[in-house]
């Protein structure tokens, strides 16, 4: 008999996640659940004050043993879930994203106990299943956060650039031109950072999707400088310009190979290899063969 | 809990620190309002002595406190009291002087990943705070070392070495009870002030303790960086460039900027092996990972880690 495949897992659809994040919303204790354990204590006190004998002088120390013990074992059990989610951040860290995206997706109805968690959780989640393709279920979660997330803050700003390349993955171009134009603005306090980097990325694959092609190599002033805090993920936009550079001269009919589309391609695959490079964006594929 | 990963590489690439407290204890001269303004509290250099009886203080008056409650019900139980309305008041007044010593460190562990957000972006404001809560007495001894943990860490970001050093040090020296999950991020400051102070013996020591520390995957990034820069000064330049295919799949997991430094390194390792071929790739990647700012840094630290870049072919 052949064994048991070992990973029955696959990536959620979009409608599996919404579902998912709608059965498992952040749901913290509430105040009254926080004082139970103190109201119980205060109880067993209150009792053993009015009832006489034995039973009176053990309860007091049961209240106390009782606020210790649940003390210790919600501290533990916070503990034990950070580790968790950390643990699972950092397999998403290594790229091993099928499995970081099978225990983020377990994690997450324990997560809901703490906000903070449970929000680490989606994004983790929604990245992993932005990195593997799966676009519109990334945006799924992408969106489930920004609409938890105050405003204009570095994550938020981040999340939402996230979310245009996503769309920009799923071929939502026009969804995408939104999302772009509304950024503008909040990007710009983060220049020289990773959010405004992954800001150029899209706005580049933007013009790549969209075949504007000269416009892209018009803007290539000062684009190394503008991905470099994307660290060898600036590559991709490196090939995006060797593109842009290579399909402005086809369309001039200048027979030979560019020099400034080898310069960028070369500058890209110095970075990330061509397999790496094409996976993410299959249009690069003809510029394989400048390698 | 939240822990502040040591101020890694380039060394210089921190901020210039505004928050840096003013030790003269005054506002800056010719602002009023500053002047009006009381001048956040700022702590004084660490004495190891100090900490050391401040752990002492705590131990001392919480054993006081468990020696009071051990009088008390033995007094309770001989003269037959447990059950009258004295020995209820005193079992509750034990009960809620335990949750009162407790409070104190309890709120004080609540504000800790407020203290750490802090030190990112403004040391003197977290040592302000820090300054209070180290006043706070009896603390669980755990949190008392948390909060030198957290000195160590102001200390190293504000680039006074030395000091943080000396703090790393003696909190490696204790029994860190709870607190021990920080080994990690101590041992990395220590190796990583060693290294500033010009120390390689001290480095090794922290470096051979560091591999025998259990780390997380950021905490591990930052060992490989520090290794390296002390593989590169103390010239050991075949163990820095040993397992370089993986080494520099690790640093791609880096921030760019150390990603950078970690290929600057490597650059020079392999440019005194005489691996020119390899010293010019690493080289052609550290001009896309660094600018040009951050390699003029690299090459001309006070604590320079003696960056050679390989001889350019065309020229």
């Amino acid at each position: 008999m052949p064994a048991p495949p070992k990973d029955l897992f696959r990536p959620p659809t979009p409608e599996q996640f919404q579902d998912y994040l709608r059965a498992n919303p952040a749901n913290p204790p509430t105040v009254w659940q926080m004082r139970t354990p103190f109201i119980v204590a205060v109880t067993l006190i209150v009792i053993s004050l009015l009832i006489g004998g034995p039973l009176s002088n053990i309860l007091p120390w049961i209240a106390l043993i009782w606020l210790i013990g649940h003390t210790s074992f919600r501290a533990r059990r916070l503990a034990g879930l950070q580790a968790s989610v950390r643990r699972t951040q950092e397999i998403a860290m290594l790229r091993r994203y099928p499995k970081a995206l099978r225990l983020g997706w377990r994690l997450l109805p324990q997560a809901s106990l703490v906000p903070q968690l449970h929000g680490q959780t989606i994004a983790m989640i929604s990245h992993c299943l932005d990195t593997l393709g799966q676009y519109e279920a990334a945006i799924v979660g992408y969106d489930y956060l920004l609409d938890q997330l105050p405003p204009n803050q570095p994550i938020t700003v981040h999340i939402g650039v996230s979310r245009a390349a996503a769309s920009l993955g799923a071929e939502r171009l026009s969804d995408a031109d939104d999302a772009i134009r509304r950024l503008r603005g909040p990007v710009e306090p983060f220049s020289n950072t990773p959010i405004s980097a992954a800001y150029r990325l899209a706005m580049l694959t933007q013009q790549v999707r969209t075949h504007h092609f000269e416009a892209g190599v018009e803007q290539s002033e000062g684009l190394v400088d503008d991905l470099r805090p994307l660290g060898v993920e600036a590559g991709y936009g490196h090939a995006l310009m060797a593109l842009c550079h290579y399909h402005t001269h086809n369309n001039t009919d200048d027979a030979s190979t560019p020099n400034e589309t080898q310069t960028w391609w070369k500058r890209a695959t110095l970075l990330l290899p061509p397999d790496a490079l094409v996976k993410r964006f299959p249009e690069l594929q003809p510029l394989t063969e400048l390698s | 809990m939240n822990e502040q990963p040591p101020n890694n590489l380039p060394p210089d690439s921190s901020p210039p620190n505004a928050d840096q407290p003013n030790h003269q204890g005054g506002p800056p001269s010719g602002s009023k309002e500053s002047a009006s303004r009381p001048a956040p509290a700022t702590i004084p250099p660490f004495s190891p002595d100090k900490f050391l009886r401040d752990l002492w203080i705590d131990s001392a008056i919480r054993w006081a406190a468990l020696v009071v409650v051990v009088l008390a019900a033995g007094y309770l139980i001989v003269n037959n009291l447990t059950e009258s309305t004295l020995g209820l008041a005193v079992i509750l007044l034990m009960v809620f002087g335990w949750i009162s010593i407790n409070t104190i460190s309890a709120t004080i562990w609540r504000s800790l990943p407020h203290i750490t957000e802090l030190i990112g972006h403004s040391p003197g404001a977290a040592e302000a705070l820090l300054a209070e809560h180290l006043k706070r007495r009896p603390l669980v001894r755990w949190i008392r070392l948390t909060l030198y943990h957290r000195l160590a860490a102001i200390r190293h970001r504000q680039q006074r070495f030395h000091e943080s050093a000396v703090i790393c040090q003696s909190l490696l020296n204790q029994n860190m009870g709870p607190a021990r999950r920080q080994r990690g991020t101590l041992l990395l400051m220590l190796l990583e002030a060693q290294l500033h102070i010009g120390s390689l013996p001290g480095a090794y020591a922290a470096l051979l303790q560091l591999h025998g520390q259990r780390l997380s995957l950021v905490e591990s990034l930052q060992r490989l960086a520090l290794q390296t820069r002390y593989e590169v000064l103390a010239g050991h330049d075949a163990a820095a460039l040993s397992g370089v295919r993986q080494k520099l799949l690790l640093a791609e997991l880096m921030p760019a900027e150390h990603c950078g430094a970690m290929h600057a390194m490597l650059t020079t390792s392999a440019t005194r092996a005489g691996k020119s071929d390899l010293a010019n790739w690493l080289w052609s990647r550290t001009k896309l990972l660094c600018s040009p700012e951050q390699i003029k840094h690299l090459f001309e630290s006070p604590f320079a880690i003696g960056v050679v870049a390989p001889p350019d072919p065309h020229g």
